[in-house]
C-alpha cells in the first residue's frame, strides 16, 4: 500500500516538472516530467493488476479508460496553449464518459458526452478564438506557486487514498462495523448493499434491476428528485437571464473601449469627450 | 461656652461686618460689567462703609461687654454648621462650624480693617480712572468693576479672618486673602511685571499656609484624643482651654507653635519669606495699602496674637518669633537705605515694621505690637496713597531720582507725605513715636541685643524715610518731561487728610493724660492697652514671663511699664536720623554722593536686596524647574512610551494580518485548498 | 483495492490534477477548464459512491452536476469575456488591486 504513495509521490513530481514555467531548460525539463509522470501511472497500473490477479482481464477496460483520463486531464493542465488544453479536456470527458458506461451509467455517460463534451467545450473554443491575443504572451507560460498546488494536490490523493483502505479493512475485519458504512442513504431505496465486484465487472442488472439504466434513471427523477429537478429548471432560467445580462454591451474586438465616455470641458468652454481605456498603461491601444 | 445665633445679643452686628463687603462684591462683580461701569464703586462704598459702622457698633458693645464680664469674651457665637461629619472620619465629630470669636481684639482689628479700607476706596475712586477728561470727569480705568469688587472680596475675606472662631474659619480667611492679594497684585494682568509679581506672591503664601495648614492638622490630631465629645477641637475656646490645662506636652506645643508661625511669616513677609512684598509694589497704589497695613501683613500678626495661648506655652517660639522679627526689621531697614523706586522703599519699610511688630509678640508685648500695628495702619496707607497720587502725576515714574520738588505742584500730597513720613520715623508725639518706643522698650527689657537692634532700625527708618522725601519733594523743581500735571482728585485729598489725621493722632489712644511723665501729662498704657488686656492675658507682661497663679491661671504682670526715658531716646535717634537725611540728600547732595562712591559694592549689595532672589531662584527655583522638566520627560517617554507600546500592538498584528490579504485569486485558492487538507489530515489522523 | 474504491481513486487523482492546474496556471481560460477537470472527477466519485450503497442516488445526482457545470460554464466565460474587455489580458494577476 505505501509503494502506492511513492508512486503517488514520482508522479507529483512528474507534474510539477511538466507544469509550465519560464525555466530556461524548460522543454527538456517538460519532458521528463511527462516522462516520469507516465512511468509512474504505468508502474502503479502494474502494481495494482498484480495485486489482483486473474481478474485482470474483465478490469482492462477500465484501467486503459482511467489512464487515459489520468493522462489527458495532466497534458489539459499542463500544456501552455488554451486551444491544445481544450482539446485534450475532450479527451478526458469521453474517457470518463467509458468509465461511467462500465459503472453500468450509460444515460450519464451519454449527458457527459453531449453536455460537456459538447456544449461546454464548443463555448470554451467560441471563447478562446474571442479572447485570443497572440501566442507567446507571458503568462501562459509560467505556473505561479507550482510547488503548493502540487503538494496539496498529493497531500490530498494519498489522504483520500489511505481513508478508502482504512475502511476497507475495517469493513473486512468486523462486518458488523461495515454496515455503518454502507447505511443506506435515504429509507425510500430497498436496495442497500455494495454491489458486488469481486474479480468481475460490474453487473448493469444488478445496478439498474430489469427496466433498463434510462428508465431506472428517469423513474429515480421523476419521483424521488423531483424538487430537484425543478431547481435545477430554475437555475438553468437564472443562467439564460445572467447570461444575457452580461452580454448586452456590443462586443466588438476593433473597439478597445470598455463602453463609458468620458466628458469635460477644456479651457475655452468647449465640451469635449473621449472613450475611456483600460486602466493599464501597457495594455491600452495604440491609437 | 458656644452660643447660638439668638443668643448674640448686641453682638449680631457681628454677622453684618462680613456680609457687608460681600453683598457689594457680588453685586460689582456680577452686574457691574452690565451695568454703569463708572458707578461701580458705590455698591462697595455703600457696603464697606456700612460695615464700618458696624464694627464701631461693634465696639461699643464689646467695650460694655468689656467693662461688665471679661469672661464673656471666651465665647464662640455659632452662625451655622458648616461641615457636616459624616464623611469625616473621626467619630466624635458632629460637624465643624461657621462660629465666631468676638473680643477686643477682634473689635479692634475690624474697625481698623475697615476704616482704613472705606478711606482707601474712596482714595482708589479717583486714583483708577484714566488721565483723560471728559465732561469733567475722568474716564474709569479698564477693569475698574473688577478692581472695586475684588477690593471688597478682600475685605470681607479679612473681616472672615478677623472673626473667626475656629481654626478652619481662620484658614479660609487666610486662602481668601492670599488669594486676593493675588487677583489684586496681578490687576493689570497684561503687564508681565504684575503677572509675575502676582504668582510670586500666592507661591510664597503658599509656602507658608502649607506649614500653617500642617499646625491645625496637628492640632487636630493631638487635641482629639484630649477633647470630650461633640467638641471641636479646631474651636479657639476649646483649643485654648486645653492647651492651657497643659494638655500637651511642652515640644508638642513648640512644633505646633512654629509651623502655625510659618503662616504667620508667609503672609506678614518675614525671612525668609519675604521676598514677595517688595515685588508686590506692581499692584495699583490703594491695593498696595491695602496690602501692607491692614490686610496680608497685619493677618499675620493677628493670627500670632490670637493663638497667643500656643506660643506662650512654648519659651522656644517665642525666641523664634522675637529672632526672626529683629532680624527681618534690621534687614529690610539696611535694604531700604539703597532703593531708588519709591514703592520698594515702602515695600522694605513695611517689612521692617512688621518686624518690629513680631519682636513686640515674641518679648510678650502683644498688646504694644497690636498698638503698633495700629499707628502703622494709619501712616503706612497715608504714605502709599501719596506716593500713588504722586507717581500717576509723574505719568508713571516712580524713581526717585528722576523727579523732585513736587512740595510746590502737589500741594496736599506731599504735605500728606511728609506727616506720614514723620509718623513713619517715629518723629517725636506723632503715632510712630508711642508705639515704637514701647515695643523698644519691651525689647529692652527682654534681652539689650533686641532692644539695640530695635533702636538701631528706628534710626535707620528715619534715615531713609527722610531720603526718601527729600529726594522726592525737596530740591528744585524737577518734572520728567511731556508730563501733564494734575492735582490729586477731592476724594483723594478728603481720604489722605483723614488718614494724615489718624497718623498724628492715633498714638493718643494708648497714652494715658496724666501727670507726671513725659511732658509733664502723658504716661503710657492708655486705653488701648486695657481693652486689649483680657484677650493678650498670655502674651502681656511687658517683657516679663506671665507667672502661674494659684488656681493655675495666667496672672498678668501688669506693673512696671516703666517710663518714657527709651522712647525718648528712639525719638532722639530718630530726630538725628532725619536731620542726617536732611544733611545728605537736601543741602549737600555732593556729601550723598560721596558716601554712596566710598562703598559702591556695599551700596550694589543693598540695591539688589542682598540677592536674596537670587540664592532663591538657585536654591529653589531652577531645582524645582529640573525636578519638574525630568518628572516631565518621564511622563512624556516613560508613562507615555507604555501607553504607546500597549497602542501598538494591535496596529501590529493588523499590519501582520495584512500580508495574508494578496488580492491573487489562486493565491487564495492555495489557502483554501491547504485548509481543506489539513481538516482532511486531522480527520484522518485522529479519527 | 475492489473496483468500486478504483473508481473512487480515480476520481481523487482527476479532482487534484484539476486542483493543481486551477491554483498554478494564470490563464483565466485555464483555469476554468481545470475546474471542469475537477468536476469530471467529482462525478465519477458520486459513481463510484452510488454502485458503493447499491443505489441510483448517485447517477442522479451527477446529472444534476452536469446541469450545473454547464450553467457555471456559460456564466463564467461571459464573464471572462467582460474582464478580457477591461483589461485587455486574460492575466488573472491584473486583479488584483483588492489587496491588503
Amino acid at each position: 500500500m505505501h509503494v502506492l504513495y511513492a508512486f503517488g509521490a514520482v508522479g507529483a513530481a512528474g507534474l510539477y516538472l511538466s507544469l509550465p514555467s519560464a525555466r530556461r531548460a524548460g522543454r527538456p525539463l517538460r519532458w521528463a516530467g511527462a516522462i516520469l509522470g507516465a512511468a509512474a501511472l504505468g508502474a502503479a497500473a502494474v502494481y495494482w493488476t498484480r495485486w489482483i490477479g486473474p481478474a485482470f482481464g474483465g478490469r482492462s477496460f477500465f484501467v486503459a479508460f482511467a489512464a487515459i483520463a489520468v493522462i489527458a486531464a495532466a497534458r489539459a493542465v499542463t500544456h501552455p496553449r488554451p486551444a491544445r488544453s481544450a482539446m485534450y479536456f475532450v479527451l478526458v470527458v469521453l474517457a470518463v464518459t467509458g468509465l461511467c458506461v462500465l459503472a453500468a451509467a450509460p444515460f450519464l455517460g451519454a449527458v457527459l458526452a453531449i453536455v460537456c463534451g459538447g456544449a461546454i467545450l464548443v463555448t470554451y473554443a467560441f471563447v478562446v478564438t474571442l479572447a485570443r491575443e497572440g501566442l507567446q504572451t507571458a503568462y501562459n507560460r509560467t505556473a505561479r506557486e507550482p510547488v503548493a498546488a502540487v503538494t496539496l494536490g498529493f497531500v490530498m490523493v494519498a489522504s483520500t487514498l489511505q481513508a478508502m483502505v482504512s475502511t476497507d479493512q475495517i469493513a473486512a475485519q468486523a462486518p458488523e462495523k461495515a454496515s455503518a458504512y454502507t447505511r443506506p442513504i435515504s429509507t425510500h431505496h430497498t436496495k442497500s448493499n455494495e454491489i458486488p465486484t469481486h474479480g468481475a465487472a460490474i453487473d448493469p442488472a444488478a445496478v439498474n434491476g430489469d427496466q433498463g439504466n434510462i428508465r431506472a434513471v428517469g423513474g429515480t427523477l421523476m419521483t424521488t428528485y423531483i424538487m430537484a429537478l425543478g431547481v435545477a429548471g430554475v437555475l438553468l432560467l437564472a443562467a439564460m437571464a445572467g447570461v444575457a445580462a452580461l452580454a448586452r454591451k456590443r462586443i466588438d474586438p476593433a473597439a478597445w473601449g470598455d463602453g463609458t465616455t468620458e466628458r469635460w470641458k477644456d479651457k475655452s468652454g468647449r465640451a469635449k469627450e473621449r472613450e475611456s481605456e483600460s486602466s493599464r498603461p501597457d495594455m491600452r491601444a495604440e491609437a | 461656652m458656644t452660643l447660638a445665633a439668638s443668643e448674640f445679643g448686641a453682638l449680631g452686628v457681628a454677622m453684618l461686618i462680613p456680609l457687608l463687603p460681600l453683598s457689594g462684591a457680588g453685586l460689582v462683580g456680577l452686574l457691574g460689567p452690565r451695568a454703569r461701569r463708572s458707578a461701580s464703586h458705590w455698591p462697595v462704598i455703600l457696603g464697606v462703609g456700612g460695615a464700618m459702622l458696624c464694627s464701631l457698633v461693634l465696639l461699643g458693645a464689646v467695650q460694655g461687654i468689656a467693662a461688665d464680664d471679661p469672661a464673656q469674651f471666651a465665647n464662640s457665637y455659632k452662625i451655622c454648621s458648616w461641615i457636616t461629619h459624616s464623611w469625616i472620619a473621626p467619630a466624635n465629630r458632629l460637624s465643624f462650624d461657621i462660629n465666631f470669636r468676638i473680643d477686643p481684639l477682634t473689635a479692634i482689628m475690624l474697625t481698623m480693617v475697615c476704616t482704613v479700607s472705606l478711606l482707601t476706596l474712596l482714595c482708589s475712586r479717583d486714583d483708577m480712572r484714566g488721565h483723560l477728561r471728559r465732561g469733567g470727569r475722568r474716564r474709569p480705568e479698564r477693569g475698574y468693576e473688577r478692581f472695586f469688587a475684588l477690593m471688597s472680596l478682600f475685605v470681607f475675606s479679612m473681616c472672615t479672618l478677623v472673626l473667626a472662631g475656629n481654626f478652619l474659619l481662620l484658614y479660609l480667611g487666610f486662602e481668601a486673602v492670599g488669594l486676593c492679594s493675588y487677583l489684586l497684585i496681578g490687576f493689570h494682568y497684561q503687564r508681565p511685571a504684575a503677572a509675575a509679581a502676582a504668582k510670586k506672591a500666592f507661591l510664597v503664601n503658599r509656602i507658608g499656609d502649607f506649614g500653617f495648614a500642617l499646625g491645625i492638622l496637628f492640632i487636630y490630631l493631638w487635641l482629639s484624643p484630649h477633647v470630650q465629645t461633640n467638641e471641636d477641637p479646631l474651636d479657639y475656646q476649646v483649643a485654648f482651654r486645653y492647651i492651657t490645662a497643659d494638655a500637651l506636652s511642652q515640644r508638642q506645643c513648640t512644633i505646633i507653635a512654629l509651623l502655625l508661625l510659618c503662616g504667620a511669616v508667609g503672609k506678614s513677609a518675614q525671612l525668609p519669606l519675604q521676598v514677595w512684598l517688595p515685588d508686590a509694589a506692581e499692584a495699583p497704589p490703594p491695593v498696595s495699602a491695602l496690602i501692607h497695613s491692614v490686610t496680608t501683613a497685619a493677618a499675620g500678626i493677628y493670627m500670632v496674637v490670637r493663638c497667643g495661648p500656643i506660643f506662650a506655652a512654648s519659651p522656644t517660639a517665642m525666641a523664634v518669633v522675637a529672632s526672626i522679627g529683629a532680624i527681618t526689621a534690621l534687614f529690610a531697614a539696611t535694604i531700604a537705605l539703597a532703593q531708588y523706586d519709591i514703592r520698594r522703599i515702602l515695600a522694605y519699610s513695611t517689612i521692617s515694621q512688621l518686624g518690629y511688630m513680631f519682636l513686640g509678640v515674641g518679648v510678650f508685648a502683644a498688646d504694644s505690637a497690636i498698638f503698633h500695628l495700629f499707628t502703622h495702619a494709619f501712616f503706612k496707607p497715608l504714605l502709599l496713597l501719596a506716593a500713588g497720587s504722586m507717581t500717576s502725576a509723574m505719568g508713571g515714574i516712580t524713581d526717585v531720582r528722576q523727579f523732585g520738588g513736587l512740595r510746590r505742584v502737589l500741594p496736599v500730597t506731599s504735605a500728606t507725605f511728609v506727616i506720614g513720613a514723620l509718623a513713619l520715623a517715629g518723629f517725636p508725639l506723632l503715632s510712630g513715636f508711642f508705639s515704637e518706643g514701647e515695643i523698644v522698650r519691651a525689647g529692652f527689657a527682654a534681652h539689650p541685643i533686641l532692644g539695640l537692634i530695635g533702636l538701631a532700625t528706628g534710626a535707620l527708618t528715619a534715615f531713609y524715610a527722610f531720603r526718601m522725601v527729600f529726594l522726592a519733594l525737596g530740591g528744585r523743581e524737577r518734572i520728567p518731561q511731556g508730563i501733564q500735571r494734575h492735582q490729586a482728585g477731592k476724594w483723594m485729598a478728603a481720604s489722605l487728610v483723614l488718614l494724615a489725621a489718624g497718623a498724628i493722632g492715633a498714638g493718643y489712644v494708648g497714652v494715658t493724660f496724666e501727670d507726671g511723665g513725659l511732658a509733664g501729662f502723658i504716661k503710657p498704657h492708655g486705653p488701648f492697652h486695657e481693652f486689649l488686656e483680657p484677650v493678650v492675658v498670655p502674651l502681656a507682661g511687658t517683657a516679663v514671663p506671665p507667672q502661674r497663679g494659684a488656681d493655675q491661671s495666667v496672672v498678668p504682670q501688669l506693673g512696671g511699664y516703666g517710663d518714657y526715658t527709651l522712647t525718648c531716646v528712639s525719638g532722639a535717634l530718630s530726630m538725628i536720623g532725619i536731620a542726617l537725611a536732611y544733611l545728605l540728600y537736601a543741602r549737600r547732595r555732593g556729601w550723598g554722593e560721596a558716601v554712596r562712591n566710598a562703598a559702591p559694592q556695599v551700596c550694589r549689595l543693598l540695591h539688589d536686596g542682598y540677592c536674596i532672589d537670587e540664592v532663591n531662584d538657585t536654591l529653589v527655583v531652577r531645582p524645582l524647574r529640573r525636578t519638574a522638566a525630568l518628572l516631565h520627560g518621564m511622563d512624556r517617554f516613560i508613562v507615555d512610551g507604555v501607553v504607546r507600546t500597549v497602542s501598538m500592538v494591535p496596529r501590529a498584528i493588523g499590519l501582520a494580518l495584512r500580508k495574508l490579504q494578496t488580492g491573487s485569486l489562486q493565491g487564495y485558492g492555495v489557502t483554501m485548498a491547504g485548509g481543506l487538507v489539513l481538516i482532511v489530515l486531522i480527520v484522518w489522523l485522529a479519527g | 483495492m475492489s473496483l468500486i474504491n478504483a473508481y473512487l481513486l480515480v476520481g481523487a487523482i482527476l479532482f487534484a490534477v484539476g486542483m493543481v492546474g486551477f491554483l498554478s496556471r494564470r490563464n483565466l481560460i485555464m483555469m476554468f477548464l481545470s475546474t471542469e477537470i475537477m468536476l469530471q472527477g467529482v462525478i465519477l466519485n458520486l459513481v463510484g459512491f452510488g454502485l458503493k450503497h447499491g443505489q441510483l442516488a448517485g447517477q442522479a445526482f451527477a446529472m444534476f452536476l452536469v446541469v450545473t457545470a454547464a450553467v457555471e460554464a456559460g456564466l463564467a466565460l461571459g464573464l471572462v469575456l467582460l474582464l478580457f474587455r477591461r483589461q485587455k489580458t486574460l492575466d488573472v494577476e491584473a486583479w488584483q488591486t483588492l489587496h491588503g
